[in-house]
């Protein structure tokens, strides 16, 4: 179970591509499309790690960390944001609810997979 | 409910007579009788009396008198009859047009930080994912063990989102491209304050017409004040009489002056400061000598109404009074020499603390230019108006200003003036002179209409203004650490902040 990696993005083009290059490198891929979504399946199938985005519809990133911090899902389930806002207060923000790692968009595919696989040993 | 009298009367501890007294308002109620008769009724306080109903209807009757709703006319008591028939439908509509002032609010402060240049948050979005789609799908492509078919896929990936950014981009470039037309909803006296910005507040063709008209005024050695009372006389076939008899009440024009259209009699308040009237009166003539300067200049379509351009056509009829009594060269002269001296310059032109700021704001006269001022004007509650930014130093055209400029220190410091070296959180550092103003009181109880003004430069011209002595930017000490406003400040420490900081895709 902890090889699963849900990918919460509303984006369609860029779930493709991770979902691609995560399978590849020999993960299960989940997909959820808005926030909601992202809470009902790590409650589900507990997940290893979440791909967050931050702009999502329903509840965005933020919210849903405060969610899962509510459940005590966090432990469980590693967060890794991804998202288009490189402020460092969003950075603080997401690591004071308990984000584990934060990538900024346009990011490589190297240091997406690199990270999960990072999060997933630590 | 379904309780009866007695039984309200029975649970609060009181006789059927006095519960009546007091329904129907003829006794006064005792807090203790309250509380009681509250707890039968299972009712707060507040219901009972109708503090809570009163707010309510307040609240209610100020979305009522919103511009949006405009268009409806309302029924005096509406209001009134809504909040007592529907209580939870009424907090539903406070509830619903609060939030949308906070959006509102909001989007307005945005359009502050960079109204010509700053990417609408979704479309910014949408590039960067598309951006981010694109890379990801060329870093795949280029690994070489990728088979043929997913090699065609994200080819055909890549090909696609590139066209959709084209899209995006293109429909980007034509909202910018529009950026120079007006926002129907802008209001008018956003409309007139971006005009005078848009044109340096300097208007050549005004100075040329009034200079021309001074000239031929004092051709004979009159002075100027004669001249004008002549010219209104003469041309006009306006007599002006000064009276101390002015109604006091609302209307405050009223109070200063008044003019008949069918007797052309312009009546004064005698009461009034020489220089008020003199302004005044060089208003009103330059109103029908420059009117059709006047008009084309209004005629811009930078003014999307009517109301736009009557505003406009006040803010250029005063203009061009300030240039007829403050006249370009001789002012510059004069305010150089005395290096900005604001109180020695109002002394030697007769003219007001917050004239002679309008004048400095207009020197832009190319080859000929003073130094460049912003000015902004704050009443006692904060709000900013007749806002003339400079390129660098933006003034927030929703709410308030940063608590610590000047313009609010002044109010402490009523009629001195109060100087000030800010430093923005870009770096950038502001050297400001404000003051408070105050127009007369006729009557008591009138309240007193009290302003602050001020002007402010960049401190690198501090050294040529008399106000910048004993400034100095190298030392930390003298300098106040300032925002634009809360909302826009990144300064996340400051405790002077009364509002947390918005992010543009936060909206």
């Amino acid at each position: 179970m902890g090889d699963l990696v849900l990918i919460g993005e509303n984006e369609t083009n860029i779930i493709e591509s991770l979902s691609f290059l995560l399978k590849r490198a020999g993960y299960d891929v989940a997909v959820a499309y808005n926030g909601r979504e992202v809470l009902e399946k790590i409650r589900e199938q507990a997940p290893g790690i979440v791909i967050l985005d931050v702009m999502m519809p329903e509840l965005n990133g933020f919210e849903v960390l405060e969610k899962l911090e509510e459940e005590q899902l966090l432990p469980k389930t590693k967060v890794l944001m991804l998202t288009a806002k490189g402020q460092e207060a969003d950075k603080k923000k997401a690591r004071e609810l308990g984000a584990d790692k934060y990538i900024t968009k346009p990011f490589s595919n190297k240091e997406v997979i690199d990270c999960v696989g990072e999060l997933l040993k630590g | 409910m379904g309780l009866t009298q007695k039984k309200v009367a029975d649970l609060a501890g009181i006789s059927i007579s006095y519960l009546n007294l007091i329904e129907n308002n003829r006794r006064a109620v005792t807090d203790k009788v309250l509380e009681s008769v509250s707890v039968a009724l299972e009712m707060s306080p507040g219901q009972l009396t109708g503090v809570a109903d009163e707010r309510l209807l307040q609240e209610l009757e100020e979305v009522t008198k919103d511009p949006i709703l405009g268009q409806i006319e309302f029924e005096s008591n509406a209001a009134q009859e809504f909040v007592g028939s529907f209580p939870e439908w009424s907090r539903g509509v406070v509830h619903l047009y609060n939030s949308y002032r906070d959006v509102r609010n909001s989007l307005d402060e945005l359009s502050d930080i960079l109204p010509g240049d700053m990417l609408p948050a979704e479309s910014s979005h949408r590039i960067l994912s598309l951006i981010t789609s694109i890379r990801s799908f060329s870093e795949i492509l280029a690994e070489e063990d990728l088979g043929e078919l997913d090699r065609e896929r994200f080819s055909q990936r890549i090909a696609n989102e590139s066209r959709q950014l084209g899209e995006v981009t293109r429909s980007l470039l034509d909202l910018l491209d529009m950026s120079g037309t007006e926002s129907p909803q802008s209001f008018p006296m956003n409309e007139v304050e971006d005009f005078l910005i848009d044109n340096q507040n300097y208007f050549p063709e005004i100075e040329k017409q009034t200079e021309r008209f001074l000239k031929k005024l004092k051709s004979d050695g009159r002075t100027l004040e004669t001249a004008l009372v002549d010219y209104l006389n003469d041309n006009m076939k306006i007599t002006l009489a000064f009276s101390k008899k002015f109604e006091v009440g609302e209307g405050a024009s009223s109070i200063r002056y008044n003019y008949d259209e069918q007797s052309r009699k312009l009546t004064v308040n005698e009461s009034l400061p020489k220089r008020t009237i003199l302004f005044q009166l060089a208003k009103i003539i330059l109103e029908h000598v420059l009117q059709d300067a006047l008009h084309e200049i209004t005629a811009s379509p930078a003014f999307t109404g009517e109301q736009s351009r009557n505003m406009a056509f006040q803010a250029m009829s005063r203009y061009a009074a300030g240039s007829l009594l403050f006249p370009y060269d001789e002012f510059l002269e004069e305010a150089e020499t005395c290096r900005y001296d604001i109180q020695m310059l109002g002394q030697h032109f007769q003219g007001s603390f917050e004239q002679i700021c309008h004048r400095l704001v207009t020197l832009r006269k190319p080859d000929a230019e003073g130094i460049p001022f912003a000015f902004l004007r704050a009443d006692a509650a904060g709000n900013l108006s007749k806002r003339f930014n400079l390129p660098n130093l933006r003034f927030p055209r929703y709410g308030a200003a940063c608590p610590l400029w000047a313009i609010y220190r002044a109010f402490m410091t009523p009629n001195s003036v109060c100087t000030q070296l800010a430093r923005m959180p870009d770096m950038q550092t502001f050297f400001f002179i404000s003051r408070t103003v105050s127009k007369s009181t006729y009557s008591y109880g009138t309240p007193q209409q009290i302003y602050s003004v001020m002007i402010g430069c960049d401190a690198a011209h501090m050294d040529k203004i008399i106000y910048g002595d004993g400034f100095d930017t190298a030392k930390t000490s003298l300098i106040t650490e300032a925002g634009i406003n809360c909302k826009l400040c990144p300064r996340t420490n400051c405790r002077h902040r009364s509002h947390a900081l918005i992010h543009p895709l936060e909206v």
